[in-house]
């Protein structure tokens, strides 16, 4: 059965193999045979595009050509069609320009002719607005812009001119010597009398425009034509300059009272000022009425002009006075001259004066209230207001600006008035020292009991002499500015106190210096500053301490770092002087040629002479000295030279070889003679009330006292007058008072030039070891 | 005064109160003179007087001294060296007398010798008036271990003396050794 089915199977296969073989030839011929033919059809196709594509490539070939060259001939055209109609259109703008310039100027001519200044003027802006721009490309070719740039700019002269004559006509200052050049015929009003005119100017003119309505119009046409035009600002700060120049600096302040006299000539006012009398004492209140009056009268007949400016700040349009630009201009510099002249003289220079002073600042407040409200200051400006109101600061300053100077005048004054200060005298009405500061009443008579008893009460008292009159002063200023600085408010104390302090640091500066020639040369003159010297240091001493419980805390009173400067001021230059005497004296002496051979006459008139020199020499500086130092002083200064002078004279006769008989009567003489002027010297004044006996007794006692070399002296002058015995006797093996004074070489020196080589003369010799 | 024997030179200091008669003294001493209105002493005076005591000559160096504070030189440089002193007051000042102290305490604070010879002269006796009686003197020139005498340079009594015996004591002490105690007339 399979068989049969494969079989069976297998011939179906075989059948259907059979027919699909018949079916594919069937199709691939049919295949075939189409495809034949499509193709031929499509080969025709092709070729009829070749040929249609070629007939297109040429016709565009064709419009290439032929219709681009006609676009661009037609583009050409348009070009130039738009380029004519553009010139053209300038030419026409021009032309335009032109006449409206032609209009303008015409305009310009005419107003200004006419006197419509403003008009003129905003013409000539338009215009010139108009001509600064350029026109066209080529503009320097056209002739006739520049003739009417040339022409603007004339004719803008030619009014600024024509303003300038007008303004000039109604507004300005003239001093009155340059009248006669500045004044046109209708001014001149006031023929001048030359010799009124000295070489200060003391009258001056100002021209205003008259307050009537013609003349305001026209002023104020002049002053917005001149805004417009720029030249405002020139002629405010021109007016303003001469302003303050002719009346404020030459008349208000310098003569304080100053006449004014107003006329009107034709459009114009015309005001006088004349300085009225000469018042030393600037008064504040003159000045700020005068101030007033004046501004005012600006101010009606001329500042009130509104003018429209740009804020400084910010863009906005602002309309501001002529006042206001004045202000502006010189406000500040009035304010400082009103300041420096007249408010700085109102200051108080004394406490009294202070408490007043709240009326000038009321006054100086309603001053800058109408100077506010003129608008010639602005409100904000304190300059007047800050000085018044600053017043404690400023008192103080000028109290001590004035004291230093008053300290200062009474330095460079002479030395030489003198006034005697007395032992003992005290303060007076001053404050007494302070006493808290000091030890205790128990603890004082603790002291007394513990101490010596018997110390003077004058210790510490400045002795009795003369110190020049004008330290006196200056001691007595700077207890009154003291004084005074105790009453005042604290800061002002303070700084008084630090002015008086200031005085005397000022005194070490300024004396040695200023009288530096006088002190060197004049030996009165160098005891009288050794005593200012020690008189201000005595009195700066207690100063401080004085004034200290009244004197505000914090302000550190003392015056004792000052003492030891002044006193080295005043000693060194003493000293320095007393170097100076010693030489001189020395110098004299020296003609005595060491005393040799007093025998012969030539060599004793020498001698003599030298000698008288000398002692002429010390007994001029007594003269001169005891009258001024004090008494303890003097003495120890003529000592010192006197020593200083017999030492010289010591040293040269122990050297001597030989001392004839003649030479010895003759140096005997001599010492006798300045045994004798060295009493004299030390006669002083404070022993006036004694008799003559003990007067000289006293003298000589000081003379002991204060020269050293004294003693020795008088042995010598025993020595040339003794005998050899005598000489012995006082040498006494050593125990006499030569043996005190005199070596046993010197002695033995001067008895061998003294005495003939003897016997005796041996003995006396050997006895002296 | 013969330069021919061997002199001893002794130093004497006359000090005390101003207006006791110092000078006076001395002048007396040495010039046998008086003068009524005698000057104050202006720092020192100086005399020299020989005198023979007991067959012995010495040569007395006489400091008188200024009694007087303003006449007196700053430095007392005449204490140096002395051997004797004479200490006088005024028997009619009690004032005087009573500066005796402090006159002693500056000799002892300069003198130089501690052996030195200290007589008290109580002078003016020839004056009525009297402060300080005779015992007095004695006891306070006791107490100090001084010599002791009254005298009148006016009158001249006890000056003589008083040097005498000055230069007697002093005589005694430098020929024997001191015996600490002081004689008193």
């Amino acid at each position: 059965m399979e068989r049969e089915e494969i079989n069976e199977r297998l011939s179906l296969l075989a059948r259907r193999m059979e027919e699909l073989k018949a079916d594919i030839h069937t199709a691939i011929t049919t295949s075939f045979t189409h495809f034949d033919s499509s193709f031929d059809t499509t080969t025709t196709l092709s070729e009829k595009v070749k040929a249609l594509s070629e007939e297109m490539e040429s016709l565009s070939l064709k419009i290439n050509s032929e219709v681009k060259g006609q676009l661009s001939i037609s583009t050409g055209d348009f070009q130039g069609l738009s380029r004519q109609l553009g010139q053209v259109t300038a030419v026409m703008g021009l032309l335009e320009k032109l006449s409206q310039a032609q209009q303008l100027l015409e305009n310009i001519a005419q107003a200004t002719a006419s006197g419509k200044f403003l008009s003129a003027a905003s013409s000539l802006q338009v215009l010139e607005e108009a001509l600064s721009n350029p026109l066209c490309e080529r503009e320097e070719e056209i002739k006739i812009l520049v003739s009417l740039r040339t022409e603007q700019k004339v004719l803008k002269q030619k009014l600024i001119q024509q303003l300038n004559d007008t303004w000039k006509g109604m507004v300005g200052w003239s001093q009155v010597e340059n009248m006669q050049k500045t004044n046109t015929a209708d001014q001149l009003v006031d023929t001048v009398n030359k010799r009124d005119t000295d070489l200060e100017l003391r009258q001056c003119e100002l021209r205003l425009p008259k307050s009537s309505e013609v003349e305001q119009q026209i002023i104020q046409e002049v002053v917005l034509a001149l805004e417009s035009l720029g030249q405002l600002d020139r002629k405010i700060q021109t007016f303003g300059r001469q302003f303050l120049e002719y009346v404020i600096f030459a008349l208000v302040l310098r003569w304080q009272k100053v006449e004014v006299t107003e006329a009107i000539v034709g459009q114009v006012k015309q005001v006088t000022f004349k300085a009225a009398s000469l018042q030393k004492q600037p008064v504040h209140v003159n000045v700020f009425s005068l101030m007033e009056s004046v501004l005012d009268m600006l101010n009606e007949n001329l500042l009130h002009i509104k003018v429209v400016r740009h804020s400084s700040t910010d863009s906005a349009k602002v309309e501001v006075t002529l006042m206001n630009l004045l202000g502006e201009e010189i406000g500040e510099r009035v304010l400082q001259g009103i300041v420096k002249e007249c408010l700085s003289s109102a200051i108080p220079s004394t406490s009294k004066e202070l408490e007043g002073f709240h009326e000038v600042v009321a006054i100086t407040k309603k001053f800058q209230e109408r100077l506010v409200a003129l608008g010639f200051i602005d409100a904000s400006s304190q300059t007047l207001l800050d000085y018044v109101q600053n017043v404690n600061v400023l008192f103080a300053n000028k109290k001590c600006q004035g004291i230093l100077e008053q300290a200062r005048s009474l330095m460079t004054s002479d030395l030489h008035d003198t006034v005697q200060v007395h032992a003992g005298a005290s303060g007076g009405e001053l404050p007494p020292l302070d006493k808290s500061g000091g030890p205790s009443r128990e603890k004082l008579r603790k002291m007394a009991a513990g101490i010596d008893p018997l110390l003077s009460s004058s210790c510490f008292r400045m002795p009795s002499c003369r110190i020049s009159a004008r330290v006196k002063e200056l001691m007595d200023l700077a207890y009154s500015t003291l004084s005074e600085a105790c009453t005042s408010s604290p800061q002002c104390a303070a700084q008084m106190f630090y002015a008086v302090r200031g005085i005397f640091e000022l005194y070490c500066s300024v004396v040695p210096t200023y009288h530096a020639h006088s002190i060197a040369n004049f030996p009165q003159l160098a005891a009288l500053h050794h005593n200012n010297c020690m008189y201000l240091a005595h009195h700066l001493l207690t100063l401080g301490h004085q004034f200290q419980s009244s004197l505000p805390e914090g302000v550190n009173s003392t015056f004792v770092d000052i003492i030891p400067e002044v006193r080295a001021l005043g000693a060194t230059s003493f000293l320095e002087q007393m170097n100076t005497q010693k030489t001189i004296i020395e110098q004299y002496l020296q003609g005595a040629a060491g005393f040799v051979g007093l025998e012969e006459e030539k060599n004793h008139s020498c001698a003599a002479k030298a000698v008288k020199q000398a002692l002429h020499q010390l007994t001029h500086l007594q003269k001169i000295w005891l009258d001024i130092l004090p008494t303890s002083v003097y003495c120890k200064a003529i000592g010192i030279l006197f020593n200083s002078f017999i030492s010289d004279v010591i040293n040269h006769i122990t050297v001597l070889e030989d001392i004839s008989t003649d030479a010895a009567r003759r140096l005997v003489l001599l010492t006798k003679q300045i045994d004798d002027r060295g009493t004299t010297l030390f006669s002083t004044s404070s022993q006036e009330t004694e008799d003559d006996i003990k007067r000289s007794a006293i003298a000589k006692a000081e003379l002991h006292r204060h020269v050293s070399l004294w003693s020795k002296f008088m042995e010598l002058q025993l020595v040339l007058s003794s005998s050899l015995q005598e000489i012995s006797d006082r040498w006494s093996d050593g125990k006499g008072p030569l043996a005190s004074e005199f070596s046993p070489s010197e002695i033995k020196q001067l008895i061998r030039a003294l005495f003939q080589n003897t016997d005796r003369r041996a003995a006396v010799l050997a006895k002296i070891k | 005064m013969e330069d021919q024997e061997v002199l001893t030179t002794l130093k004497i200091l006359i000090i005390g109160e101003s207006g006791v008669g110092k000078s006076s003294l001395l002048l007396r001493f040495t010039d046998d003179t008086f003068d009524p209105e005698q000057a104050a002493t202006i720092g020192v005076d100086f005399k020299v007087k020989t005198l023979t005591v007991d067959g012995n000559k010495a040569k007395l160096a006489i400091w008188d001294t200024a009694g007087q504070e303003r006449f007196r030189t700053l430095t007392p440089s005449y204490y140096r060296g002395a051997q004797g002193v004479i200490l006088v007051y005024d028997v009619c000042s009690k004032q005087s007398f009573a500066k005796l102290d402090a006159w002693l305490n500056e000799l002892e604070t300069f003198a130089t010798k501690h052996d030195m010879v200290k007589m008290l002269v109580g002078n003016k006796i020839d004056k009525e008036k009297r402060e300080v009686s005779k015992d007095e003197g004695l006891k306070f020139a006791r107490k100090h271990h001084m010599l002791f005498i009254e005298a009148s340079a006016k009158t001249k009594e006890g000056v003589q003396c008083a040097f005498e015996e000055l230069v007697e004591k002093e005589g005694i002490d430098s020929a024997e050794e001191d015996d600490g105690t002081s004689q008193a007339r």
